[in-house]
């Protein structure tokens, strides 16, 4: 810790003028204590005490914090211009390589992201609705007629497998299963927003023993399907046949990299998403008596295990529902980027080498953007109320030319592993949820349990119905209906 | 809240509201719009994303910068590209975007 504060001291930078600065910080580490401990309030704190602009200091770093609509715009259109997203993930190229992603060269990175994007649009989900509901109806099978679950550890896993099964085919899953589970985990905890990366923490060391492992099982999984390829091709087999726009093929680094990206972030990220979303239903009956009336009127006495496309399409109350609750409780509760060079907008100034840091978290809670913005209302997204909520309020999927790459394939993901729990199973929270305190991904702390009891399902399809609120939602195929 | 109008060549309207921070090609392709493929995924590497504005909106919706200006000049070669051609991909949507109508080209290069 020396050495962090001596280099500390050595950059402390000169304040530019004009945004107000968060008090209460220690002389050298700023505010660093209270950022680990819990950083979601201290940032609260600082909008209520300073406005939607302040900033802070941690461990000789200078961070500005914008919040709201217009901020947000700013830093979307600001990424690869004003602001850099490739210094402000400092743990992302021991976790994959430097030459990878967004640390790559543009051109470089470009191109890698052309091999994930196609095969991530709204309109290719529809070969995953299958795989999703079969391990989502797989776990209410599992969890039998009544009991008692904590939702991360059970959700997580699914989450997990429904990504292995989609990204790398269904005999990689069924090989491997829960080895690959628990690699992961162990792989995730590489993600060190704070503490030097060189430091041998237990976590530091885990992630990269992981990584190892992980890199090996993959490497050989792409050897083999090389060898006796898919037929028809799975999105793995399209993916290790990708090139570059120039012919040149994806070197087998680059493909195992994307890969971990891929379950990574998805994992992380949607496990406490779809847990949150789970939650607030519970904590919200009325909401969820509705969902439940659509939910009878799309897939009837089904389990879930045929839903298609156009259902899950349908479920648009839902989508409302998982929409609120990433504005409630976005698990990425901050997004960051380092100023490229000095920067001054609109009485906002910013040197070179300064962090610029978004917050959903706080940005999603601001009362002039979402009115009663601390209560749970799925239908202000309903189409006609949704009018006064400004463009770039909802953030919790990042935005611009970096938003999560994986946003469609997540939020199909969520609504129909929800679709089939509540088709399912009735629920009652046990535990009294609450937020995970500290500087990571902003699950709901553990535990949190539910109890659960397998329900009858009755009711019809109204084919008519669903053909309609399909077409709502843009399906192609039911356009002219 | 902004709202983005679509226009197909058949004259067609889709009018969709945008609250999150999305480019008018990630509003299109969330909502399944027929016609803007993106296949590259926003990086201006593909031209699929192509759109003419509405000249009442080309001002506003602003010109191109120079990487998309050299992926319209290439589409030029292959396609139907005016002065009001834009790639989706590199407008981002803000509240001084909301009533902006798009038009999407009869085809796609390469689609």
């Amino acid at each position: 810790m020396a050495t962090t504060i001596d280099a500390a001291r050595k950059s402390r930078p000169i304040d530019p003028p004009g945004i107000p600065e968060l008090p209460g910080g220690l002389p050298l580490l700023g505010h660093l204590i209270g950022f680990l401990r819990d950083p979601v309030p201290m940032l609260r704190r600082g909008y209520e005490a300073l406005g939607p602009v302040f900033r802070f200091r941690m461990a000789g770093r200078r961070f500005t914090v914008l919040l709201g609509p217009e901020n947000n715009a700013f830093f979307f259109q600001q990424t690869d211009k004003l602001l850099s997203i490739r210094e402000s993930m400092p743990f992302f190229h021991k976790m994959f390589s430097r030459n990878f992603y967004s640390f790559a060269e543009q051109d470089e990175y470009l191109r890698q992201r052309g091999i994930i994007m196609p095969r991530f649009k709204a309109v290719a989900m529809k070969a995953y609705v299958p795989v999703m509901a079969g391990h989502s109806v797989g776990l209410c099978d599992r969890l039998g007629k009544e009991g008692r679950f904590d939702v991360i550890p059970t959700l997580g896993p699914v989450v997990m497998d429904i990504a292995a099964h989609s990204f790398m085919g269904r005999d990689f899953h069924e090989r491997l299963g829960h080895e690959f589970f628990a690699l992961f985990r162990d792989f995730s905890g590489g993600m060190e927003f704070v503490l030097p990366l060189w430091l041998p923490t237990p976590k530091m060391v885990r992630s990269q023993r992981a990584k190892r492992k992980l890199h090996r099982i993959l490497g050989a999984w792409i050897a083999e399907r090389r060898a006796t390829p898919a037929d028809p091709p799975d999105f793995f087999q399209e993916m290790i046949a990708s090139t570059y726009p120039d012919g040149s093929p994806v070197p087998d680094e680059t493909l195992i990299n994307l890969i971990l990206l891929l379950v990574w972030a998805g994992h992380e990220t949607t496990a406490g998403q779809v847990s949150w979303a789970l939650i607030d239903l519970l904590q919200n009956p009325r909401y969820l008596a509705e969902v439940r009336e659509e939910l009878t009127a799309v897939l009837g006495a089904s389990d879930g295990t045929d839903m298609s496309w156009e259902q899950a399409l349908a479920l648009t109350r839902l989508d409302a529902a998982i929409r609120e609750s990433e504005r409630l409780h976005p698990v990425a509760f901050i997004l960051s980027r380092v100023a490229a060079e000095d920067i001054d907008w609109d009485g906002i100034q910013v040197k070179k080498g300064d962090w610029v840091l978004l917050s959903p978290a706080i940005s999603h809670r601001l009362e002039e953007v979402f009115g009663d913005a601390d209560g749970y209302c799925p239908h202000r997204f309903d189409a006609g109320e949704a009018e006064t909520i400004g463009s770039n309020a909802l953030i919790g999927f990042g935005g611009g030319v970096h938003r999560c790459a994986g946003v469609n394939f997540a939020r199909m993901e969520m609504k129909v592993l929800l679709a089939v729990l509540l088709q399912n199973l009735d629920f009652e929270l046990f535990d009294e949820p609450r937020p995970v305190a500290g500087a990571t991904t902003y699950w709901p702390a553990q535990p949190c349990r539910v109890t659960y009891r397998k329900r009858r399902r009755d009711g019809e399809v109204d084919p008519s119905a669903i053909a309609r609120a399909a077409a709502a939602a843009g399906c192609p195929a039911h356009a002219n209906d | 809240m902004a709202k983005i109008c679509y226009v197909q060549p058949d004259g067609s309207r889709r009018t969709l509201d945008c609250f999150e921070g999305l480019t008018v090609m990630q509003l299109a392709v969330a909502n399944l719009v027929d016609g803007i493929d993106a296949l590259c995924g926003g990086m201006r590497q593909c031209g699929t994303c192509h759109i003419f504005v509405d000249p009442d909106w080309h001002m506003m919706a602003g010109d191109p910068g120079p990487e998309e200006r050299a992926m319209l000049d290439a589409l030029a070669a292959v396609g139907d590209v005016r002065a009001t051609s834009r790639l989706s991909c590199q407008i981002h949507i803000d509240e001084t975007l909301n009533g902006l109508i798009v038009h999407v080209p009869a085809d796609q290069p390469g689609v």
